[in-house]
């Protein structure tokens, strides 16, 4: 009787131990796997559904093209130097002045975050309506390119003028 | 002596063997959980691998340059009324420099800079009394904050070569 009675505590002795050093930290580490799994789902749902809104974002966006073109136009997301150059050169070509030098071209960041300024200079002879209409083409453009200093000197071949313009871009990305 | 009679074998109480089976029950439920536990941490391994899978195969050029579009857009509808706002036109000085301009005046060159708002005007007259019209005309315009001379001089055929310092409204600039 009494060897039943050490062979019944023992095996239970043997079970609660394996239980402890066995079975619980194994139960724990599962615990913690558990838990892991239900972050790394809800951050796949999310993943999901965040692809999902941009997606619909952009459908919006190519619903609403025309006015957001404008937006576009003015805000580029790099510096667009070579594109207002070429802009630039054609509505000098256009208004009647000759453009003598361009260049000066500056990147310099805006006043908030993410914005950057392409500023250059441009000289160039011609009439007076020859220079205020290609202000007036510049300035009125899509691209929003502001005129920052206009400098008139009287010549005896002329008027010469000195500008500095800048626009500008989407520097963040 | 032999034994002629067997003594009865004790029995073995009830309660412990109702302790053998509870015992035999903790140490093979340990067992089992064990293995148990095992398997389910290996399906739960498997299950997060997946899910990392999955997650990871979001992230593709076409889902990045998604993201980075709307982000742009994002940023260009923000920011679009702001920049419209700022936009200066110069144009607007041009057009009041014409009206105001004195028949007697001839303009030889000027200096405008919109961002300080201030224009420097380098003019010849043949009067004084032509620079001080000029002056006047200037100081009449609403739009004109600020006008002083920064330069006046004598030159030769008695021409008066004189510079005027505007301080212009910013309204002047502003976009229609």
């Amino acid at each position: 009787m009494k060897k039943a009675i050490i062979i019944s505590f023992l095996i239970l002795l043997l079970g609660l131990i394996f239980l402890q050093i066995g079975v619980l930290p194994r139960y724990t580490a599962y615990r913690q796997l558990h838990s892991q799994l239900e972050v790394d789902k809800q951050t796949l749902t999310a993943k999901k559904e965040y692809y999902s809104q941009l997606f619909t974002l952009q459908q919006k966006i190519k619903t609403y093209q025309s006015a957001f073109a404008k937006a576009s136009s003015a805000l580029p997301p790099y510096a667009d130097a070579a594109d207002i150059y070429r802009f630039v050169l054609e509505k000098a070509g256009e208004s009647g002045l000759v453009v003598q030098t361009m260049g000066g071209l500056n990147l310099n960041p805006g006043k908030k975050e993410g914005e950057g300024i392409i500023e250059f200079s441009i000289l160039t002879e011609g009439d007076y309506s020859a220079l205020t209409s290609f202000l007036k083409a510049v300035e009125n453009s899509s691209r929003l390119i502001n005129v920052k200093m206009v400098r008139l000197e009287g010549g005896e071949e002329g008027p010469s003028y000195s500008l500095v313009l800048e626009a500008n871009y989407a520097s963040a990305f | 002596m032999p034994e002629i009679i067997p003594r009865a074998k004790a029995k073995t109480p009830s309660w412990i063997k109702l302790l053998l089976i509870f015992s035999f029950i903790i140490f093979g439920g340990s067992l089992f959980s064990y293995f148990a536990v095992g398997w389910a941490q290996e399906n739960i391994r498997q299950e997060t691998d997946q899910i990392h899978q999955e997650t990871l195969a979001l992230v593709t050029s076409e889902n990045q340059a998604l993201e980075k579009e709307i982000k742009v857009a994002q940023y260009q509808i923000n920011n679009f009324s702001g920049l419209l706002s700022a936009h200066q036109n110069s144009s607007a000085f041009f057009d009041l420099l014409k009206s105001v301009v004195h028949p007697g005046v001839v303009i030889q060159g000027f200096n405008l800079n919109l961002e300080q708002e201030r224009a420097e005007i380098r003019g010849q007259a043949k009067s004084f009394q032509d620079i001080g019209e000029q002056v006047l005309a200037w100081q009449e315009e609403a739009k004109v904050k600020e006008v002083g001379f920064t330069e006046l001089s004598l030159g030769e055929e008695k021409d008066i070569y004189f510079t005027l310092d505007l301080v212009l409204d910013p309204v002047l600039f502003k976009t229609n």
